[in-house]
């Protein structure tokens, strides 16, 4: 047993006690142990590089106190090769060299005194990164602060390091670059590939290069820059606020992220990182921007938003939501404008977004309209609007069965246009633009709940004033949407209203009037200004007859909307009694009437409103008697229509 | 000599197929397109508009793509050279083929066969595939599948359109909410509905609903929001309404050189009482002319709605230079309606009064009759032909009208009139676009009264009369038999007409006819005399009414008179 116990400890006295020698000699003269021929034979030995080679190494060692050393060193034409699992690496040095003081007191401990910077320069370098297989073992996040501030302690001595020529190869491509890192006491700076690194201590600064091209497999018109990018961080002990500028064109990008110390594993970085994004993008000459640039359709708007110009604004931010998602919100403001248009509103988008998939299940889309004034194509009042948009059914090539759609991820809109100004539509066809509110909300490629209406409207179509006091559509899934309209006539002698209501595909519509009139009478009053049952007192067959047809509801809409366009109020004509009647509108309250028969004209009359349901009905009718002599009646006829 | 013929050929070949210029940055090759001025205004560019000045090569393409889509161009070709768009238009395309893909198959062939029928030839354009969409869902609609979709495709390289067709299931209507309107019972409208909750969907008896309701004008309007749930499987319909002011009231005032003064007032309620009864009343009076009448069609019963009391009360008289005549005429009937196996039935039954005086220049004595009556009718409407409003296609109608009088109840004999009216239209067969329709109309009455009795000495309206558009359409209305205005006992009208529906445009409609009657002044007898004419003619289905004009030559049989050629053009034209 106390064999076993003294050959232990002797051991580790051995150990001990070899651990003190060697650290004495280098500490009184490492040079003994750190020299050429040293060097040489332990890469030799142990095979860390494959092939090496030095024209000058020089290693010095001066003893300036019993704690402190001055070290210089100096190798020239150094070039190695290194064949690894993962790279290969061949590199030369024209200079590697040192020259510090290297100390030691108890209270500061290890102190470094540097006379010329650690200098580092190599003209050529060539890496070669090979595809190597997953590793299984999970490395632990580097302790980013803590490395930081070990490169700003006084161990850390100034350096130059410069690699003139680095050539890259990694997936059969090529990237050449050069890197240079100059640190001098709190200072560094570090460049590469046009990267411009500032840094001290607490804050840093990374400069892109002036221009940056944006990959060409990006279609454009012309090069596509970015410029001025900048990326800015505080490094602190818990994070590292990070804020990004830069401008490509005339768009400039802010963004500001925190990158949270010790850096997280995998997911909750990503989520940690991207939840701590905020950021805001400026267009601030809009069309411009489009026509330099953008490419084909993206190159001009259509027409007419072609003509508009102003800038956009869109901030976005994310948040961290629960283990896995992180809330993205943008907001982007669109304020354009041209002499006659404007389009001023506000696109919000949100979206949980799963880090693990990057595959959000909906979008939530808003558009709020503060303000959108829109000019439509002038459009012939004689013909209906061409079809301009086109018919996506007709197909070149045969029908076949769509293919099973992935799931896709669903985008609910939220529409919204809620004030006077909101969204106007200005046609030739009316006097006034069409001003419209509406809030709808949207999902799965349908409008499923929601309204548009059309805020109330003076006009004059075909010379006949109409008022639309009300013109709602409400959508309610899986109803079909209802419309509900309120037009009202403002004619001399009546105030007509037309309401319709139904779906949206065949709405219904029913004209009630001030003062109150049946039905038939009111489509009569529209077209002619009187009521059918008046307009030959003396022949019911005939009014019969167009009652007939008006109430079974031949008589359509548009068909009204033409006749009131024209001069013709009526013209009736009955088969059977072979008489006919034309009515034409004189002034405002007065219309003219005239009949006739076989034998000729043989009627007129004048029927003039006094206002407020009352009208005055003068006429003469010239009729064969039962003798050859003909008489002539005349006749007047104060009509009251009355409401209740 | 040859050179100069090459040289014309070639100036007329540019012109015919050369290009085609509405403004420098759009070029058309081949012939000219009609473009109408906003057309142009929206690929060129209007001037007139800073908003439209300047179109974007892509969004005329787009634009110019519809435009020649909407007049059956399909497969147009577009190419930019030297920032001018070159549109080729290529060819007219036509309904060539149509497939019908569904899971249903005996459905897909009897819709194919129908579409192919109606639509085959016809240009392909937007509307005509939106056409074509429509009709497939309304036939559909017809057999009971309402929430059933169709979608279509076109391969413009065939002309074939393919039609998508998901029927869906089957519905029975089920139960209908209606909305409330205020005052009325929750039973006052089902007199108006044409199907019960069980019975299968058809969207045409939702339409024949709504008509009902609009011409006996109980709301302003009325409309049902289907809703399909769950692909389908559910369904359930919701009747909402415009239901407009019910009632209306007008009085006039004035005077004329014949009429003297003369004041007028008429009131309605056509949604009267708890269970939307109809009542109106109106007064005319003036020197010459007094009318004053009652109508009512009064719905007591809410656990019976489709059952009535009708009631007609009115006093004329009428006063002019030749003859004067007072009226009275009072009705009080049951009606009853109901619906069976796609037929609308009404019948009416009840008692009334007639009192009349009568006098002319020629016959100055005072003439009176008082006497009671019982007057009936009975209509058999089925719902296909119900459903048109003017001018039917096809169906059934026949009606039975009974008056009967006699010395008990105050007239000075026994009379019973009797009139029958059998109409049949029917499609027989398919004819291009359109259909040959058959349609034949029988009129029979008679008014059984004691032999030798004299028609003059009767009134009007217990006598028949012909001619007319309605009747034999050779001759004036009301003008036969042509025994000096005093009409006849007895009349036997048999209408026969060959309809081709689409005649060259859609709402021009062919037909050729023959009518002929036999009229006696006996009861239940025939003279041998025939009354017939032959034609042909034209309908007008325009946006206003049915327009008719005929050409027909009237004829009459023992002896044998050739009474010249009538033509006729008007609004109308019942068959």
């Amino acid at each position: 047993m106390k064999k076993i116990f003294y050959l232990i400890g002797g051991f580790l006295a051995l150990i001990v006690g070899l651990v003190l020698l060697t650290l004495a000699v280098l500490f009184f003269d490492p040079t003994i142990a750190i020299n050429a021929k040293n060097i040489a034979w332990v890469l030799e030995k142990t095979h860390v590089l494959d092939s090496w080679s030095w024209k000058k190494m020089e290693i010095g060692h001066q003893w300036i106190k019993w704690n402190d050393r001055h070290l210089t060193g100096d190798i020239r034409d150094f070039c190695f090769r290194k064949n690894a699992e993962s790279s290969k690496v061949y590199t030369c040095f024209d200079e590697i060299s040192w020259d510090f003081d290297l100390g030691f007191d108890f209270k500061e401990k290890f102190f470094t005194k540097v006379h010329k910077p650690f200098k580092v320069h190599s003209p050529l370098t060539e890496v070669k990164l090979l595809p190597s297989p997953p590793t299984k073992e999970k490395s632990s996040p580097p302790d980013i602060y803590r490395y930081w501030n070990l490169f700003w302690s006084d161990m850390v001595p100034d350096m130059d390091v410069r690699f003139a020529a680095i050539r890259l190869t990694t997936d059969g491509k090529q990237h050449d670059f050069d890197f240079t890192l100059v640190k001098t006491g709190k200072r560094l700076t570090a460049g590469a590939m046009k990267f411009t690194l500032f840094a001290n201590p607490k804050d840093f600064e990374l400069r892109a290069p002036e221009k940056i091209l944006i990959p060409e497999h990006i279609e454009t018109l012309g090069p596509f820059y970015i410029r001025d990018l900048t990326l800015t961080g505080k490094v602190r002990e818990e994070m590292i606020p990070l804020h990004l500028t830069g401008h490509v064109e005339d768009v400039l990008l802010k963004t500001d992220a925190i990158l949270e110390l010790p850096i997280a594993e995998g997911m909750t970085l990503k989520r940690k990182f991207l939840g701590s994004i905020k950021g805001e993008i400026l267009v601030p000459a809009f069309r411009k921007t489009l026509a330099h640039k953008s490419y084909g359709i993206f190159r001009e708007l259509p027409a007419p938003f072609n003509v508009l110009d102003g800038k956009v604004i869109t901030t976005f931010e994310g948040k961290e939501k629960g283990k896995d998602e992180v809330r993205f919100d943008s907001l982007t403001n669109i304020d354009l404008a041209s002499p006659h248009q404007v389009l001023n509103l506000d696109i919000a988008a949100g979206t949980d977004l799963p880090v693990s998939t990057w595959r959000p299940d909906t979008i939530e889309l808003g558009l709020d309209f503060h303000q959108v004034r829109i000019e439509l194509p002038r459009l012939s009042s004689k013909r209906p609007p061409p079809q301009m948009i086109p018919d996506k059914r007709f197909k070149n090539g045969p029908y076949r069965p769509p293919e099973e759609k992935k799931a896709a991820t669903d985008v609910l809109v939220h529409l919204t246009a809620l004030n006077r100004k909101a969204l106007q539509i200005v046609t030739n066809l009316l006097d006034e633009p069409v001003r419209l509110n509406f809030d709808l909300l949207i999902g799965e490629g349908k409008v499923n709940k929601g309204h548009v209406s059309v805020l109330p409207l003076k006009t004059e179509i075909f010379r006949r004033p109409i008022r639309l006091r009300e013109l709602v559509l409400t959508f309610d899934e899986p109803k079909e949407p209802v419309i509900k309209a309120e037009v009202l006539f403002p004619l001399p002698e009546y105030k007509i209203k037309l309401v319709l209501e139904g779906p949206v595909s065949s709405p219904r519509y029913a004209f009630t009037s001030d003062p109150p009139l049946q039905q038939n009478d009111i489509y009569a009053v529209l077209l002619f200004g009187r009521p059918l049952s008046d307009l030959d007192p003396d022949s019911r067959t005939a009014a019969q007859k167009t009652n007939q047809i008006l109430a079974n509801g031949i008589l359509s809409l548009s068909v009204l909307y033409f006749l009131a366009g024209s001069p013709v109020e009526y013209v009736g004509f009955d088969p059977d009694s072979k008489s006919a009647v034309a009515q034409f509108g004189l002034t405002k309250k007065t219309s003219l009437r005239v009949g006739g028969g076989e034998e000729g004209m043989n009627s007129g009359g004048l029927r003039h409103s006094l206002g407020k349901g009352w009208y005055i009905d003068t006429g003469v009718q010239r009729h064969p008697s039962s003798s050859t002599n003909q008489n002539k009646s005349y006749g007047v006829l104060l009509e009251r229509v009355i409401s209740y | 000599m040859r050179f100069l013929v090459a040289l014309i050929l070639l100036i007329f070949t540019t012109l015919s197929y050369g290009h085609e210029t509405y403004c420098p940055q759009v070029k058309f090759n081949g012939k000219k397109i009609d473009f109408s001025k906003t057309e142009i205004q929206l690929f060129c560019g209007d001037p007139k508009s800073h908003a439209w000045k300047k179109i974007p090569a892509y969004e005329a393409e787009v634009v110019i793509r519809g435009f020649l889509q909407s007049r059956g161009y399909l497969s147009p070709r577009f190419e930019v050279k030297d920032e001018v768009l070159h549109v080729t238009k290529g060819r007219k395309s036509i309904v060539k083929k149509v497939k019908v893909i569904s899971h249903d198959e005996n459905l897909a062939k009897k819709i194919k066969r129908e579409i192919r029928r109606l639509y085959q030839g016809r240009e392909l354009t937007t509307s005509m595939l939106n056409s074509i969409e429509a009709e497939v869902i309304a036939q559909i609609r017809r057999k009971g599948r309402p929430c059933g979709k169709a979608s279509s495709e076109v391969d413009v390289n065939t002309d074939t359109v393919t039609i998508l067709l998901d029927p869906k299931e089957k519905h029975v209507f089920g139960k209908i909410k209606t909305e409330e309107i205020k005052g009325l019972h929750e039973t006052a409208l089902e007199r108006f509905y044409p199907m019960n909750e069980h019975q299968r969907f058809d969207g045409d008896l939702l339409t024949l609903t709504e008509r009902r309701m609009l011409r006996a004008q109980v709301v302003s309007g009325t409309y049902f929001l289907e809703s399909c749930a769950d692909d389908g499987k559910e369904f359930s319909l919701e009747q909402r309404f415009i239901p407009g002011p019910p009632r209306t009231l007008r009085f006039g005032a004035g005077a004329s050189t014949e009429m003297g003064p003369i004041a007028r007032a008429r009131w309605s309620n056509n949604r009267w009482g708890p269970m939307a009864s109809l009542l109106s009343a109106s007064a005319e009076a003036s020197f010459r002319e007094q009318l004053l009448n009652m109508v009512v069609d009064y719905y007591a019963w809410k656990s019976n709605p489709r059952q009535s009391i009708t009631g007609l009360a009115e006093l004329s008289r009428d006063s002019q230079f030749e003859f004067e005549q007072l009226q009275t005429r009072a009705r009080t009937q049951m009606k009853w309606t109901t619906d069976i196996h796609e037929n609308g039935i009404i019948g009416i039954l009840g008692p009334g009064y007639d009192y009349g005086t009568f006098a002319s220049a020629s016959k100055t004595n005072t003439q009176s009759f008082s006497t009671g009556v019982i007057e009936g009718s009975l209509q058999r409407m089925s719902h296909d032909y119900e459903i048109y409003d003017i001018h039917p296609q096809e169906g059934e109608q026949e009606r039975l009208t009974l008056y009967y009088v006699n010395p008990t109840l105050g007239f000075k004999q026994s009379l019973t009139r009797v009139d029958t009216s059998i109409v049949r239209l029917a499609r027989l067969m398919n004819s291009g676009r359109g259909a040959i329709i058959g349609g034949a109309r029988l009129k029979a009455g008679t008014s059984f009264v004691r032999a030798n009795t004299d028609p003059g000495g009767l009134p009007p309206d217990m006598k028949f009369f012909g001619g007319g558009s309605d009747d034999i359409r050779g001759y004036l209305l009301n003008t036969l038999p042509k025994n000096g205005g005093a009409g006849a006992l007895t009349r036997l009208v048999g209408k026969f007409e060959a309809r081709r529906t689409h005649f060259f445009l859609e709402s021009l409609e062919g037909f050729t006819f023959l009518d002929a009657g036999y009229f006696s002044e006996r009861s239940f007898a025939i003279d041998r005399r025939m009354f017939y004419s032959p034609g042909v003619g034209m309908r007008w289905l325009s946006p206003i009414g049915v327009v008719e004009t005929y050409w027909a030559r009237a004829f009459a049989s023992n002896p044998y008179q050739d009474n010249g050629n009538f033509f006729f053009a008007g609004i109308g034209g019942n068959f």
